[in-house]
């Protein structure tokens, strides 16, 4: 029986990263137009979320966290000429977001799919449960 | 009885392992989007181990005896050898493959479960219950 919440437990773990994860991936599509206020000011980077496994001591478990949320420094800035822009530099040139809404969609995609697959799995392993309490009738 | 593979003990020990194998399965479902994972699996039952974990028993004479129970630790887990697509970043956890694992395991418990209900109900009509 314990054995059926431990698996219900790491679902539930699967499940809290994706949600997290979802919130990241809105927050990057919310903040694809944000940029500085002045020239010279770096706009907003897309940030990128990774997962670890844990092992959680209670239960002896292993279950999936949130490692790290990062900036994403490696794919370079946009780059837009709009001399009126406050943030414009001196050739006109204004930074915009390094995010890619094709990207943040795709991904947005996936972390749903992933959210279905462990709420299916949670919804058999209760289904497992309940059967077993079954057993007693 | 005690050299003879009691059913309900073969019922309890598969479904200790189905047990076990929701475990590892849902813990691989969990892991597909982390960089790295691999798919696990839990060795399959076969009759021998049955037998032979029925074997292995002391018998109980006393309360305060240690009994041999079935636990999850029973089942050894081992890496899922099947060949699957892998990921750049190293993973090969298929979600696909890793679903349909689950509803197999699923039906495989329920099987069990429906049959030990049917037992039980057997052995209640011989004592003349209903």
């Amino acid at each position: 029986m314990s054995d059926l919440r431990d698996a219900m437990n790491i679902s539930a773990s699967g499940m809290r990263v994706q949600t997290k994860r979802i919130g990241i991936v809105t927050q990057n599509l919310a903040n694809a137009e944000s940029t500085g206020d002045n020239s010279g000011s770096q706009p907003y980077r897309r940030q990128i979320i990774t997962f670890d496994e844990h092992l959680d001591k209670s239960s002896g478990i292993k279950i999936v966290t949130v490692k790290k949320i990062t900036h994403d420094q490696n794919t370079p800035l946009n780059k837009r000429y709009q001399p009126e822009h406050p943030a414009a530099d001196r050739d006109g040139y204004v930074l915009y977001p390094n995010v890619n809404r094709i990207i943040e969609s795709r991904d947005m995609d996936e972390a749903r799919r992933s959210y279905e697959a462990n709420l299916n799995a949670l919804d058999m392993s209760k289904n497992m449960l309940l059967r077993t309490i079954d057993m007693l009738r | 009885m005690s050299n003879k593979l009691n059913i309900f003990d073969a019922l309890k020990i598969n479904m200790a392992h189905a047990t076990k194998r929701q475990e590892i399965l849902v813990g691989n479902i969990s892991r597909a989007n982390m960089p790295k994972a691999k798919a696990m699996e839990v060795a399959p039952l076969n009759f021998d181990d049955l037998l032979k974990r029925k074997t292995t028993n002391m018998s109980i004479t006393h309360p305060r005896h240690l009994t041999n129970r079935i636990t999850n630790s029973n089942f050894k887990t081992i890496k899922d050898t099947q060949e699957y697509e892998v990921s750049m970043s190293g993973n090969n956890i298929d979600l696909v493959e890793q679903t349909k694992k689950l509803a197999d395991n699923n039906a495989n418990y329920q099987t069990v479960t429906n049959t030990y209900r049917k037992l039980m109900s057997l052995l209640k009509m011989t004592i003349g219950g209903k």
